[in-house]
């Protein structure tokens, strides 16, 4: 330890450093420790495969004995007890998988009423607590087993599922909630659907259309009602899909709103139903100063293959915007024998020739 | 005098060896929350299954190929069979002088279509567009060549999905890559760009672009850089996503959010159009004063060709590092501003002390022990300890990095290939890593001349049908 002195501490003499003072033997336990740690890390390395595979093949084999378990219930028609399934692997993420597969394999109302069981005694009480669980992962858990089964006094908790803040726990709350199909749901999913962006609504929409029918008459009724216009744009984007002769009227009134998502979204919905009082109104639209207004009148038009706006969908051709020009293209196919013969003739202007050239090679009903 | 300057020299290099370990050892930290995230992602996931996956938004693979006849066909098959409903695929054939582009037209079956795509970012001149007979998914650009990045903003401007991903034409996807960026996209809102890990796929089998055997590499370059990959994708690139977002999402494999690419006016024309990309999104993203999110995911796969030779190693990294220094100078003025908030206080400062003038350090160090040795003057004692902690510390984060792969993964998960990872981490610090410090130094002074924005063609050791 003497020469320490004489060749220096650090890597080259330095006065302030050649003391013996120098912490070697922090250094030397650091070392220690360091390797220690590497040696225990490499092990883990080497043995973390086959434990894992191990304790997962081990409790696949309890989660298979339980399911024969539950068959063997189900086809004696006696009560089944979750006594054999050990407290560890009474977790949604366990039991769910089982139910899918069951449910594939037999159709008995006597599975159903196990089923129901099953769900009343044990998932449904852990679901309800895990909605109010900190962990996203948990409260997908839940919701994903109030999806699977709907049941109204689940109600409460859907409600407050509809309210979080990760947008995959909102939009499964927005499938249970539109399944169970009340008019505090339907409406409590409209205020979701104000809050998002364009991309965002689109989910809550999907779950709507795929919900209970009785969601409906809620949904027009508000539409009725509410004076705000987001609510309407977002009532409409729905009802588009399922029309009646009220909603179109409704939609008419929303033609020429001030909100230009709202024009557009009454529009659509007005594209959606056939009738041959709508289509005055919307040929009037293909003159707007808006270039989105034009484009998507022109698709409507398109789609209810009004013969009447022939001259106008085909005097979109030389538009200045692309998307028009596109859409009026697409709807002159659209409406038939007289569009195509119109796309045919020789365009004086280049871009309505290129985009006329390219809408007939398209193939619309793909 | 003398001993006041070794002083100041020993004290500098001790205390750049500590922070930067010390930051790394953090960065390994802020892994743990992310792999906790991910374990119950992992155990969400049958909640995921519940749920239609068709209300998620599209997303358009953007293959950019130069002169790549070996890999394009097997690489837009491993694109087109993902298993993903709303996705489409478009290859930017970037005026290559072999038959690549011929090869996808026989293979394809295309089909010209007229050029009515709206251009919104200017890239070089778009000769044709076409359409396959096969796979209506499937849009061909034959453009002129503008180099990979004008490729990328070509395609930007015919992709239809508000979301986009960035492939290599030399890369294979994995099937289930994108459900797992889409599972992140699900549970995070306001996200900008999402990156992914980069596998390499020498010494693997490939049938059908799908890849069906992971093995290490036989050569000695190419396993050193699976453990590199490694351990740079899974300590280095996870924790950032704790400290306000990923540096670096690699052009190799990254989804960006178009709107927010187009704001920014696509990728540049420049050598590292990625890091560029990703620091401009930073940026704009603070000017603006949106909150978003810049997410690293770490099990979502990308195989990719990576070069086996030394000349070719050689210049790939000396490439990576100008183009490093490069746009570390271009946005000199993010460094400690302010307005920039944790970008200006942590990325652009550890790019450019951390990545961009580690290697000299490095360099510096390893000369300055030789002459210290030289004259007599080392602490050998000193000397030893200094290694063996220099060395136990690399070659913990590259142990824990395999573990992390082992559990997360699971592609090298034979003992076998574990042990051999395990012997590369021993030797790495005195084998390749002075090798990796010299053409970075190399590449560092390449910024400096004139021959910087040079794009060398990689050699193919793969060949794929």
């Amino acid at each position: 330890m003497e020469n320490y002195q004489e060749a220096g501490i650090f890597f080259a003499q330095s006065a302030a450093l050649s003391t013996s003072l120098f912490p070697y033997e922090i250094i030397q336990w650091l070392l220690i420790i360091q390797f220690s740690i590497i040696g225990v890390h490499t092990i883990a390395a080497l043995v973390s495969t086959p434990l894992s595979s191990f304790f997962s093949k081990r409790r696949e084999q309890k989660l298979a004995i339980f399911k024969k378990n539950l068959l063997i219930c189900a086809r004696e028609k006696t009560e089944c007890s979750l006594a054999r399934v050990p407290p560890r692997l009474r977790k949604i993420p366990f039991l769910i998988p089982i139910m899918l597969q069951i449910d594939g394999e037999i159709k008995d109302p006597n599975w159903d009423r196990i089923k129901k069981s099953i769900f009343q005694n044990v998932l449904f009480p852990i679901a309800q607590k895990l909605t109010y669980s900190r962990k996203w992962a948990e409260r997908i858990q839940a919701v994903g087993c109030f999806l699977y089964l709907s049941d109204k006094q689940n109600e409460k908790y859907i409600l407050h599922l509809l309210g979080d803040s990760i947008p995959i726990v909102q939009y499964s709350a927005a499938y249970c909630a539109a399944k169970l199909g009340t008019s505090e749901c339907v409406n409590a999913i409209i205020n979701e659907m104000n809050r998002s962006n364009r991309f965002l609504r689109h989910p809550f929409r999907e779950a709507l259309l795929k919900g209970d029918d009785s969601s409906f008459e809620f949904l027009e009724a508000r539409l009725e009602q509410d004076a705000d216009p987001v609510a309407r744009l977002s009532c409409l984007e729905v009802l588009s899909h399922h029309m009646n002769a009220h909603i179109a009227d409704l939609a008419e009134r929303d033609l020429h709103a001030p909100s230009k998502n709202l024009r557009i979204a009454a529009i659509r919905a007005l594209g959606h139903y056939f009738d041959p009082k709508s289509h005055r109104p919307l040929i009037d639209l293909l003159k707007d100063p808006e270039w989105e207004i034009r484009a998507i009148a022109a698709r409507a038009l398109g789609y209810l293959k009004a013969q009447e706006a022939l001259s106008e969908l085909s005097s979109l051709l030389k538009d200045p915007v692309w998307w028009v020009r596109m859409n009026g293209a697409l709807a002159l196919k659209r409406l038939g024998e007289e569009g195509i013969k119109k796309l045919q003739q020789r365009q004086e202007n280049q871009s309505a020739d290129e985009i006329a050239r390219y809408v007939l090679t398209l193939n619309i009903y793909e | 005098m003398n001993e006041n300057i070794f002083l100041s020299i020993d004290l500098f290099l001790l205390s750049y060896f500590l922070i930067l370990n010390g930051f790394y050892g953090l960065l390994l930290i802020l892994t743990n929350p992310e792999l906790a995230r991910r374990f119950q992602e992992i155990k969400a996931n049958e909640s995921y299954k519940l749920l239609l996956f068709n209300l998620v938004p599209p997303v358009s693979i953007i293959i950019p190929a130069y002169n790549e006849r070996e890999t394009i066909l097997a690489s837009v098959t491993a694109a087109l069979q993902i298993e993903f409903s709303h996705f489409e695929v478009i290859v930017i054939d970037d005026g290559s002088t072999d038959d690549t582009f011929s090869l996808l037209t026989t293979t394809y079956q295309l089909f010209p279509v007229p050029p009515v795509f709206p251009s919104i970012l200017q890239t070089a001149p778009v000769k044709h567009y076409y359409r396959s007979k096969l796979y209506p998914k499937l849009l061909v650009i034959q453009k002129e060549n503008g180099g990979r990045e004008d490729a990328i903003n070509a395609g930007i401007n015919a992709s239809t999905a508000p979301f986009f991903i960035g492939i290599d034409a030399d890369s294979f996807i994995e099937p289930d890559a994108i459900n797992r960026l889409m599972q992140h996209l699900l549970t995070k809102r306001n996200i900008c760009a999402m990156g992914g890990t980069l596998c390499i796929v020498n010494g693997c089998t490939v049938k059908k672009g799908k890849i069906t055997e992971a093995k290490l590499p036989p050569s000695f370059l190419g396993t050193m850089q699976v453990v590199e990959y490694i351990k740079t994708f899974f300590f280095g690139r996870t924790g950032w996503n704790k400290l306000g977002g990923s540096p670096l999402i690699s052009g190799g494999f990254g989804l960006f959010n178009k709107q927010a690419v187009i704001e920014v006016g696509g990728l540049k024309k420049m050598l590292a159009g990625d890091l560029e990309l990703t620091v401009l999104l930073h940026k704009h993203m603070h000017e603006k004063k949106e909150p978003y999110v810049i997410d690293y995911m770490f099990d979502a796969i990308v195989w990719t060709d990576v070069p086996q030779t030394y000349s070719g190693l050689a210049k790939q990294r000396k490439r990576w590092h100008s183009s490093v220094i490069d746009v570390c100078w271009r946005h000199r003025r993010m460094i400690f501003n302010f307005k920039y908030g944790v970008v200006g206080f942590l990325h652009i400062p550890y790019l450019l002390l951390g990545e961009g003038l580690g290697p000299l350090v490095e360099g510096f160090g390893y000369i300055y022990i030789a002459c210290c040795f030289f004259y007599g003057v080392l602490n050998i004692t000193f000397f030893w300890y200094f290694i063996l902690i220099a060395w136990g510390v690399s070659m913990f984060l590259t142990i824990a990095s395999v573990i992390m792969q082992e559990v997360f993964l699971r592609k090298y998960i034979s003992s076998r290939q574990i042990l051999k990872m395990v012997f590369f981490a021993f030797i790495e610090n005195f084998t390749y890593r002075p090798l990796t410090v010299w053409w970075r130094i190399e590449g560092f002074f390449r910024f400096f001349t004139k021959n910087r924005f040079m794009r060398e063609k990689m050699d193919r050791s793969l060949s794929v049908k």
